[in-house]
């Protein structure tokens, strides 16, 4: 995703019951980073599931859950490559002045209000981003967001 | 990653100016990006032209040199919401130029993942792109409020559709389970058959979607148009079958490029379709309820007829959301009949060789949105030498701005607010893909 605007960093919620989604896709350099993710989530025994953002999928995936985090790469050419963001997404989510016209998918902002007009939003979701600029078709993604990912994965799970 | 972008409307026009010039950057709740140009006199149209300037996608020129079995996930990349379609119409023209035959449960389960595309496709237009038009609201957040009920409806309808999908292709969002001859893998009877309860859970919902969206103001619009769609002897088509339409047009699909013909139009990066020495004509849902309404199930015929839908000379484009709920009460109906007369074991593909010489392939199928054309020429060695690929949006275009040319005439005294609404609901009532098309509303109306 492309956004504009952060919260400070902060964790507030506990793993239990927790839910991680990864969104981004393969062979797009950095945007496999919430893939990448969800598989060491995965070995600490987290619930996982991949998506590929469509809203629609998302609202399912999370209207019976109470605690759902979202991990995807962020294009952002403002932060350092492999800066950490985290937004609430019930209380203040991303400006990111996205305005998608494909019917494949709802974005963000968009999903988050059908969800909560339709009362399944869980009771808490958080976003997590890595800022990159690396999107390429047929890249690898980066050592160094490898790395981030380690520090990410504890932030989560703290 | 999304895209940035901004959507713009002009003011209303002011009142006794001259001219009128009304202005959509983009048009919303349709795949793909494109603009429309409206040029009026009074309540004469001048000039109407659908500016499709989304930039071509060179699919066609993808496809050259590489594997004949690559094809279906190559082609499947052209749509997000009609890959199987695509799928479709690839892996029978390929059989079609390599001489092989499917067996009957293959071609089931080809109709199977085709209900499935449909009911995605379908219920996705009725409930979150078209129904807020008829309702006069912005979008599906705003008519949640006030329709929840039958939007959370929507969104499980099409959640079952979806499972067909991702249980048969693999997954829901471009398909990977495809393959010329059949099938990589297929899943077991006991998987099919736990769809059973959520299809006949959506069969009895399909009808109240149809009794819902038959209960809407629908504005007035005749249309006497060629109908396009493929025809079968025994069924409601899906993979096969002969091209025919209301005026007597009756070829096989191997006869499509000698009986319709693309062009170039200088404000259009998709090339719009014509029959030749007719013109314009109509593919997609009304079309295929037009022609192939005795092959509809007694079920379907009897929800068409309470909502006093049947076939006639002229149809008004607005209603195809009534006849886009009935396919999907039909497609439920067809899962609910394929999963429950399909025999297993059965073998999930046959085997398919290249050519022994060079080889050509056509095929018709019928996407959610209309007929869609495959051609192939394979070489020995099973490389792809040509492509060629004839997408519904196409072949719809003449259509849409002819009715956008009656529409903005009947009702030019609306302000340019109304209109440019009227226009978009114009253009919505073909699901339009321009993705597909190579992808769409910029309103530019000049009144002089």
């Amino acid at each position: 995703m492309r956004g504009s605007k952060q919260l400070p960093t902060k964790n507030c919620h506990s793993n239990l019951n927790l839910l991680a989604i990864g969104l981004g896709s393969f062979h797009r350099g950095d945007d496999e980073i919430g893939f990448f993710v969800l598989d060491l989530l995965q070995k600490k025994g987290i619930q996982t599931l991949r998506s590929h953002g469509d809203g629609l999928h998302l609202i399912e995936a999370w209207s019976d859950k109470e605690n759902v985090c979202l991990i995807d790469a962020l294009y952002d050419v403002d932060q350092p490559i492999g800066t950490i963001c985290t937004w609430d997404l019930l209380s203040s989510p991303p400006d990111t002045e996205i305005y998608r016209y494909s019917t494949h998918n709802l974005d963000l902002n968009t999903t988050l209000a059908l969800a909560k007009t339709l009362g399944r939003l869980p009771k808490a979701l958080k976003l997590y981003t890595i800022s990159t600029r690396s999107f390429a078709p047929g890249d690898t993604m980066s050592p160094l967001l490898k790395q981030k990912a380690q520090r990410l994965v504890q932030m989560i799970l703290k | 990653m999304a895209k940035k972008k901004t959507k713009t409307k002009t003011a209303a026009r002011p009142s006794g100016s001259k001219s009128r010039t009304i202005k959509v950057d983009y048009l919303a709740r349709v795949e793909g990006e494109g603009a429309l140009y409206l040029k009026m006199r009074g309540e004469e149209v001048l000039d109407v032209r659908l500016e499709i300037f989304e930039p071509p996608r060179f699919f066609e020129a993808l496809l050259q040199g590489r594997n004949f079995s690559e094809a279906p996930d190559i082609t499947a990349r052209i749509c997000g919401i009609c890959p199987v379609a695509y799928q479709m119409s690839a892996v029978h023209a390929m059989e079609s130029a390599l001489g092989v035959q499917i067996t009957p449960e293959i071609r089931l389960l080809r109709r199977l993942l085709y209900c499935g595309e449909w009911i995605e496709s379908h219920v996705l237009h009725i409930y979150l792109l078209h129904a807020p038009d008829f309702l006069r609201f912005e979008g599906v957040v705003d008519m949640a409020k006030k329709f929840r009920p039958e939007v959370e409806r929507g969104l499980k309808l099409k959640k079952f559709g979806n499972e067909i999908v991702q249980l048969l292709g693999g997954r829901e969002i471009h398909p990977i389970n495809v393959r010329v001859g059949g099938f990589h893998h297929l899943p077991s009877q006991t998987q099919f058959q736990a769809l059973l309860n959520n299809l006949k859970w959506g069969r009895d919902h399909a009808i109240q979607t149809i009794r819902w969206v038959s209960s809407f103001d629908f504005p007035e619009l005749h249309r006497n148009i060629e109908m396009v769609s493929l025809s079968h002897p025994n069924e409601y088509p899906f993979n096969e079958g002969r091209v025919i339409s209301n005026l007597g047009l009756n070829i096989e699909p191997s006869q499509f490029e000698t009986s319709i013909s693309e062009s170039h139009l200088q404000h259009s990066h998709a090339l719009h379709a014509h029959i030749n020495e007719r013109g314009s004509y109509l593919v997609g849902p009304m079309a295929r309820f037009h022609l192939n309404y005795e092959k509809l199930p007694d079920l379907v015929k009897e929800v068409a007829r309470s909502v006093d839908l049947s076939p006639k000379p002229a149809v008004n484009p607005f209603r195809s959301i009534i006849v886009r709920a009935l396919e999907v009460l039909f497609a439920f109906h067809e899962a609910i009949t394929i999963i429950e007369r399909i025999s297993f074991p059965t073998p999930s593909f046959v085997e398919v060789q290249p050519p022994q010489m060079e080889a050509t392939g056509f095929a018709a199928t019928e996407a959610p949105r209309g007929l869609l054309y495959h051609r192939y020429k394979i070489q020995p060695d099973g490389s792809i030498d040509s492509a060629q690929i004839i997408p519904p949006t196409s072949q719809n275009q003449s259509t849409i701005e002819e009715d956008l040319k009656e529409v903005a005439s009947k009702n030019h005294h609306l302000t340019d607010d109304d209109l440019t609404h009227l226009c978009e609901q114009t253009i919505r009532n073909y699901d339009p893909c321009i993705s597909c098309a190579t992808h769409f509303l910029k309103l530019k109306r000049v009144q002089l």
